[in-house]
């Protein structure tokens, strides 16, 4: 076997190793995680690789004294959440470091500050072509009322599972 | 048989059309006219000239199968379960990419077929990419994807020698540099990185666009992260001085390759250098850059630190390169241009060290004047149409910068217009005369 086709052949490996690294952190929260709904609030644009999704913005994405963190972006933030009482999730507290005396039922995820509002890598939902126009109407009609199902695992890393708006759940 | 003698496609063009008439005119002998179409490979040209297009269609057509691909993969197919989704798009990829390897390197019967089709395969990795962020519902820094992407890119070009697979990663790169250089703190290494990367291939395919793309990415990089490493009044002499020292280490190298057997790089790299110096000093000859310049009294040194060190070895590199270039039998033609980008370079470092706004402005108008008057008498040494027309144009936008910059009675702007175009079209005139004077006028 040739030189170039050694090199050829450990190109492709490595090109496999990268598309099996891109989605490991999501396959690992979808599989170890623990169920958590979260409220949100959509918008709907277009990525240019990978089509339309709506635009998602939770509750816990602009929390309640902000003015306590280090005022830069990328900082890394720890949400402590709680089950509600609806069915939606709620924030207990927020912190720059891994948070301590975490209660048996409570589940924290991470985090990182854009300057103004926590990212969880939860903002996106991918939809198909063909069923952003009767999301986009659902949406508008529920738009107090729709939620999310994530897995969160135990580093805090989340992975979006379905987008539930009033009694329709939509999983692609 | 006679010697193959290198020669610029323009003229070998040329001597084809050229040969036919003066064998006809009895100027050569049939012999003669032989020993020349030997010489200089004239018989070849219609092969090359056939197989550089055919390469082109397939570059064309792979970058379009990709987009289709891309879109493909963006309009969400639900009618397939996600692993077969996934399985069905790596095996597509797999396949472009073994059957291409095949063609192109195994076979050897197909070469253009099976590049193009290596390279198909290089955009589906990128589609895959995106197919995975869709699947998992992965939005957040998407210019991860795009990093992830070059780097797949990055190590199959390396793996196969291929310059399109290698152009693409450093645009990939570039995007992945622009969107992400705000989020990291040492983004200088990206310049370092797409060097040691993607020169490599350059050099060993003797490719003029994966060289430019390479340098002019590098460049960006390099610059950008300068500028953004400097907080908001400090330092920012700094991005001025990594721009100048960018274009002085290109300069620099260019006329040197001219000497070396990287020839083919000379060229490019004189010119790309000379522009940014012409930038550089175009940018301060404002009043606003001279001022914020002339605002800084500190140099911030451990502010700024680390990204100091690329800066520097990049200095002591373009000098190193400058002395080598000085020598006693040198390429006279290249003299004159080789002065005006030194002194230009040595006004742009001055006006940002003296720091005194006026002067400061001052000393960057006249670098750029300098600047254009050097391209201008580069094209009458060279018969170069182009040269010459980029420095009138040059002096052109930096009279209308200025008009636009001051505020001036509307009488003296007339007139100055007025002469500038009767001393255009005078100027432009006189030296297509000149260039059809001496029956050079051929692009």
């Amino acid at each position: 076997m040739s030189r170039t086709t050694v090199a050829f052949i450990l190109a492709v490996i490595v090109q496999l190793g990268i598309l099996a690294a891109v989605p490991a952190r999501h396959i690992h929260a979808l599989m170890t995680g623990t169920p958590v709904v979260l409220k949100t609030a959509p918008v709907d644009p277009y990525s240019i690789m990978s089509g339309y999704y709506v635009t998602l913005s939770y509750d816990i994405s602009i929390p309640p004294e902000r003015h306590k963190w280090p005022d830069r972006t990328h900082t890394t933030i720890y949400a402590t959440l709680v089950k509600g009482d609806g069915p939606a999730w709620k924030a207990v507290a927020f912190s720059t470091d891994w948070p301590t005396n975490v209660p048996a039922d409570a589940v924290v995820l991470k985090g990182e500050s854009d300057g103004w509002r926590i990212c969880y890598g939860l903002e996106a939902y991918f939809l198909p072509e063909t069923m952003r126009h009767e999301v986009a109407n659902s949406l508008s009609q529920h738009r107090d009322s729709t939620l999310v199902d994530v897995m969160v695992d135990k580093q805090g890393h989340a992975a979006l599972v379905r987008l539930r708006i009033g009694d329709k759940a939509y999983e692609y | 048989m006679g010697k193959e003698t290198k020669a610029c496609d323009t003229f070998r063009r040329h001597l084809k059309d050229e040969l036919g008439t003066w064998k006809e005119e009895g100027l050569v002998s049939t012999e003669q006219a032989q020993t020349l179409s030997e010489r200089y490979r004239l018989d070849d040209m219609v092969k090359e000239r056939g197989r550089a297009l055919m390469l082109a269609i397939y570059i064309l057509g792979a970058a379009m199968i990709g987009g289709g691909v891309v879109s493909f993969v963006a309009a969400h197919w639900e009618f397939v379960p996600k692993p077969l989704k996934i399985a069905l798009i790596i095996a597509v990829m797999l396949i472009c990419q073994v059957a291409g390897f095949c063609l192109w390197q195994v076979s050897d019967k197909r070469r253009g077929v099976g590049h193009a089709l290596v390279l198909v395969g290089t955009l589906i990795f990128g589609a895959n990419i995106g197919l995975i962020a869709q699947v998992f519902h992965i939005h957040s820094h998407w210019e991860n994807g795009v990093a992830a992407w070059a780097v797949g890119a990055a190590v199959m070009a390396l793996a196969v020698w291929s310059v399109p697979i290698a152009v693409t990663a450093t645009i990939l790169s570039l995007i992945w540099f622009c969107a992400a250089s705000e989020r990291h703190s040492y983004t200088m290494l990206y310049s370092i990185a797409v060097l040691a990367v993607f020169l490599p291939v350059a050099f060993r395919k003797q490719s003029r666009w994966a060289y430019l793309s390479a340098v002019l990415a590098a460049g960006i990089g390099l610059v950008t992260s300068s500028a953004q490493n400097c907080v908001y009044g400090q330092g920012e002499q700094w991005w001025v001085l990594a721009w100048a020292s960018v274009a002085s280490l290109l300069c620099a190298w260019g006329f040197l390759a001219r000497r070396t057997r990287f020839d083919l790089f000379g060229p490019p790299s004189v010119a790309l250098g000379y522009l940014a110096a012409g930038i550089v000093s175009y940018l301060i000859a404002f009043r606003e850059t001279a001022n914020e310049l002339s605002a800084q009294t500190k140099w911030c040194l451990d502010a700024l630190w680390p990204w100091q060190v690329p800066l520097v070895i990049i200095a002591v590199l373009s000098l190193i390169f400058w002395i080598l270039c000085i020598r006693p039998r040198e390429d006279k033609a290249a003299l004159p241009l080789r002065t005006y980008s030194v002194a230009v370079l040595v006004m742009v470092v001055a006006a940002t060290v003296i720091g005194r706004d006026w002067l400061t402005v001052v000393i960057g108008n006249v670098a750029i004047c300098l600047f254009a008057v050097g391209l201008i008498h580069n094209g009458f040494l060279t018969l170069s149409r182009q040269s010459y027309w980029a420095g009138i144009l040059t002096i052109a936008l930096v009279i209308a910068s200025r008009f636009l910059e001051y505020e001036t009675g509307l009488l003296l702007k007339s007139a100055i217009f007025t002469g500038c175009g009767i001393g255009l079209i005078v100027s432009g005139t006189w030296f297509e005369g000149y260039l059809r004077k001496r029956r050079l006028c051929h692009e």
